[in-house]
């Protein structure tokens, strides 16, 4: 009998931000040893259950059932006592710290500080999962996947019974992404549960024994992974059908907009490739294999060693990015809270900040003009806020990146990079940020198009370049498009 | 909706804009109470009058602040300054104007040094500046030799002394200053590249934002704004030596803090940097007519520092909670972000 009754119930849970309602009086329960995964749009309240569960937010009403424990709020000390773990969608690890130091945070390890004792915990992880990361790196030098298995960890380490993950894939590649599934397997044998949030539906499907529905912080459903699919979960999510197929696009590409030629710098070596107006150029790899990085180059972010970049067919001497900006590059960057957003700011002061000068009048911003543009981009991709006032601090994790696109676009530059433009965004919004690129392109407008998201990178790109361990490994052309030839290429293969 | 969270939220928005306003008007009240020589129209007049050289310098302090800096170094910069002008003033006959010029390019000169150590050290300025507090220190005394300039020109005094109409001189050009910071801040696509600057270095630099520059030119501005104050300092007490202005640093980052100038983003405006210092002046010529002596008048600032540290924590509670719990225990940098006095 006692493997029947829930783990975790949640009733009634009501709770209210300014102009916000986050949650409105959800009930939802979670079976002892399951995946559990919970899906909805951007802002849908998936977060802010999760941040309740652990403590980190007080509920305005509603119980919290714990073990048959009832609770009015969670605290936060005694859901990690009673074994709750939260790896949230947002980095929480401390930067000039190691990766093992990290791990071993908030956990008795004896009177002192003993480096050994961390690292060896930290390696008995890694190895447990064959992962290879040095204990002694500092977080700030690891990559984000890396960064991504160093929470994991932390939370594995100190000996969770039910782990919560917040969209734990958005910064990682297909092997990255096998491995923590892998990972996850093993919990779960271990008896671990596991509440996990994605708007990856195939991962759902993959290791998920139950879904739960969220649209507008109301609870919708919940279902049998096995009785379900994914048109009928998306319908779920977003309360009517929804074409999930890649908009064509309609445009021929026109001419060479920007060539890197033998490109080495920050790491990575003789990259060599042209993007065409009008057109999407897909950038994959492993995490790791440079791909950021050389884009950073490009974008005169790091500096170059050698090698040539040809805007129009001219060379470009990028050294800042003001400079790339002159030449109508546009960047969104890949890490939104390091790189993106100003988090302080509010959306409409988040928006316009790449393009303050050319709305301003002798300095003077025109304030009018912010709010209008602001305004727009916020309609057209459906950022989730009361008001543009709102700090960016104060939005879901996927309306964030939508500032951060919204950001790049406003620049309105002629060749934009996206480095992982759809992390963390729901299935509709992305459908119109797919559609939004095409329309960059019919404007003759020049796309690259990093992702780790592997439908994404074959459906939207027109050609894809492969990097391998920071050098190029491959070019391939839309007609021999296919997951295998990506992923051979991507490994070294050839 | 929960109305009752709407309202709760409301008020504490409006505590957290208007909290210091609240603080200075009960302060008033205090002291009008303890002392019937504190309400008069000249006390009044003289308590702005008095804070009017330290808000012209406390805006530039401002511009360093919300920019993600710090600037040790602003009293021994007043110090220099005032002793020059001293020297120009009383040992030369270069016509005061060109004293004025003079002195306010070198304002600017010192200020720069700062800015370039630290574009070029790129770390936080405390140690940097410390060390140019120590080298002006130096200066300063050897300049000066310990003497006191005097007497001044008595077209120069007018800056600090004279009246037009019925209004100091130095109330018109602090006013002319708050306007135009305010303006360049709150207007001008520069003041949002200053606020991008201490809130998020990295972003501001891929939004194309040319940092180092940046960073001079605050600088560069600030070094303007603190001649300017000096010039103020020294024509309102008609003497000049190098003990005018060490110190000072502490009271307007103090009054800058106090008045919610917020160090990496988030906000505080130039009206917080006037109604800090005003608390600030307010408390010491009230505790002067209450004839408190000048070390129970130390005691009692520290005190109330303190206080205001207490309740700024205390209304920033909310957001720091959430922040925190999130974090878990380690205490992660953001935490502190909406804590004013706290910060760094
Ligand atoms: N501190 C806050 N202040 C105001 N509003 C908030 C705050 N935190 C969350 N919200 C609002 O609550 C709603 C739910 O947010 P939540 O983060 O739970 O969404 P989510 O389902 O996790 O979305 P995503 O998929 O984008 O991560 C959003 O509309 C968000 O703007
Ligand atoms: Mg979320």
């Amino acid at each position: 009998m006692e493997e029947n009754r829930p783990i975790l119930s949640m009733e009634h849970i009501t709770k209210t931000y300014p102009g916000v309602i986050a949650l409105n009086n959800v009930s939802v329960s979670f079976a002892r040893g399951e995946i559990h995964a919970l899906v909805g749009e951007n802002g849908a309240g998936k977060s802010t259950l999760i941040k309740i569960i652990t403590g980190a937010v007080e509920p305005d009403n509603g119980i919290i059932r714990f073990d048959e424990k009832e609770f009015s709020k969670m605290h936060p000390n005694e859901a990690r006592k009673m074994g709750i773990e939260a790896i949230y969608q947002e980095y929480n690890l401390i930067d000039c710290l190691s990766a093992a130091e990290n791990i071993c945070l908030g956990k008795k390890m004896g009177r002192f500080v003993n480096q050994q004792a961390m690292a060896a915990v930290a390696k008995e992880i890694f190895e447990r999962f064959h992962i290879n990361i040095d204990p002694r790196t500092p977080v700030s030098d690891l990559t984000s996947a890396k960064m991504q298995i160093v929470e994991i960890a932390k939370a594995v380490s100190k000996g969770a019974r039910l782990l919560i993950m917040d969209e734990p894939t958005a910064p990682l590649t297909v092997s990255e992404i096998d491995i923590l599934m892998d990972i996850i397997a093993q919990l779960k044998a271990d008896g671990v549960t596991i509440l996990y949030i994605s708007h990856r539906m195939d991962e759902i499907f993959r290791i998920a024994d139950r879904v739960s529905v969220f649209r507008d912080g109301q609870y919708v459903v919940t279902r049998q992974v096995c009785d379900t699919n994914r048109a009928q979960l998306i319908a779920d999510m977003v309360g009517r059908t929804l074409s999930e197929s890649y908009p064509k696009r309609k445009n021929a590409p026109g001419d060479v907009a920007i060539e890197l030629r033998n490109l080495t710098g920050n790491g990575v070596k003789n990259i060599s490739f042209s993007a065409r107006k009008g057109e999407v150029v897909g950038l994959a790899g492993l995490v790791g294999a440079g791909r950021s990085e050389i884009m950073k180059v490009v974008y005169g972010a790091e500096k170059k060693q050698w090698g040539e970049i040809y805007i129009n067919g001219t060379p470009a001497e990028i050294r800042c990015p003001r400079d790339a900006m002159k030449y109508g590059i546009g960047l969104v960057p890949e890490d939104r809270k390091r790189e993106g957003c100003f988090l302080m700011e509010s959306i409409q002061w988040n928006i316009l900040i790449s393009n303050v000068e050319n709305i301003s009048r002798a300095s003077v911003v025109d304030i009018g003009k912010e709010k209008k543009i602001a305004s727009e981009y916020r309609e057209r991709l459906r950022i989730r806020t009361p008001s543009i006032q709102q700090k960016v601090l104060n939005l879901s994790g996927g309306n964030q990146q939508k500032v951060v696109i919204a950001k790049a676009l406003a620049a309105n530059t002629d060749i934009i990079i996206f480095d992982e433009p759809t992390r963390g965004i729901d299935v509709g919004a992305k459908h119109e940020i797919y559609e939004l690129m095409n329309d960059l392109c019919a404007e003759g407008k020049c796309i690259i198009m990093v992702t780790s998201d592997m439908e994404e990178l074959l459906g939207m790109s027109d050609r894809i370049v492969v990097l391998h361990e920071r050098e190029m490994s491959g070019e391939i052309s839309r007609e021999e498009f296919s997951q295998e030839r990506v992923l051979d290429l991507a490994s070294g293969g050839d | 909706m929960d109305k009752q969270a709407m309202g709760a939220d409301k008020w504490s928005r409006f505590f957290k804009d208007y909290f210091m306003y609240v603080v200075l008007i009960i302060l008033v009240v205090f002291f009008s109470v303890r002392s019937q020589n504190f309400l008069t129209p000249s006390n009044l007049l003289n308590v702005v009058n008095q804070s009017a050289y330290q808000i012209v310098v406390g805006v530039g302090i401002a511009f360093i602040m919300l920019s993600g800096a710090i600037d040790l170094s602003t009293g021994y910069q007043i110090s220099t300054l005032s002793v020059i002008a001293g020297v120009l003033l009383t040992k030369t006959s270069i016509p005061y104007g060109w004293v004025i010029a003079v002195i306010l390019v070198l304002g600017v000169l010192l200020s720069l040094v700062n800015g370039v150590l630290y574009v070029t050290f790129d770390t936080f300025p405390f140690m940097i500046t410390l060390a140019t507090q120590y080298i002006l220190w130096g200066i300063s005394f050897m300049i000066s030799n310990s003497a006191t300039f005097t007497p001044l020109p008595a077209g120069f005094k007018m800056l600090g002394q004279g009246y037009i109409g019925p209004i100091p001189i130095a109330i018109l050009i602090m006013v002319i200053i708050v306007i135009i910071g305010a303006f360049l801040l709150n207007k001008t696509y520069f003041g949002r590249y200053v606020y991008g600057l201490g809130s998020n270095q990295t972003a501001i630099e891929l939004a194309g934002v040319k940092t180092r520059r940046l960073k001079l030119i605050i600088f560069a501005m600030a070094g303007l704004f603190t001649a300017l104050g000096t010039i103020m300092l020294v024509s309102r007490s008609g003497s000049s030596s190098s003990t005018m202005g060490p110190g000072m640093e502490f009271t307007i980052i103090a009054g800058c803090m106090l008045g919610g100038i917020k160090m990496g983003g988030g906000g505080g405006k130039i009206s917080s940097v006037v109604i800090g210092l005003l608390i600030l002046t307010v408390l010491s010529n009230g505790m002067q007519l209450m004839q408190l002596g000048t070390y129970p008048q130390k005691i009692a600032l520290g005190i109330v520092l303190l206080v205001a540290i207490g309740l700024d924590v205390f209304q920033s509670k909310t957001a720091l909670k959430t922040a925190k719990k999130v974090a878990g225990e380690p205490p992660a940098k953001a935490d502190k972000k909406d804590s004013t006095l706290s910060s760094r």
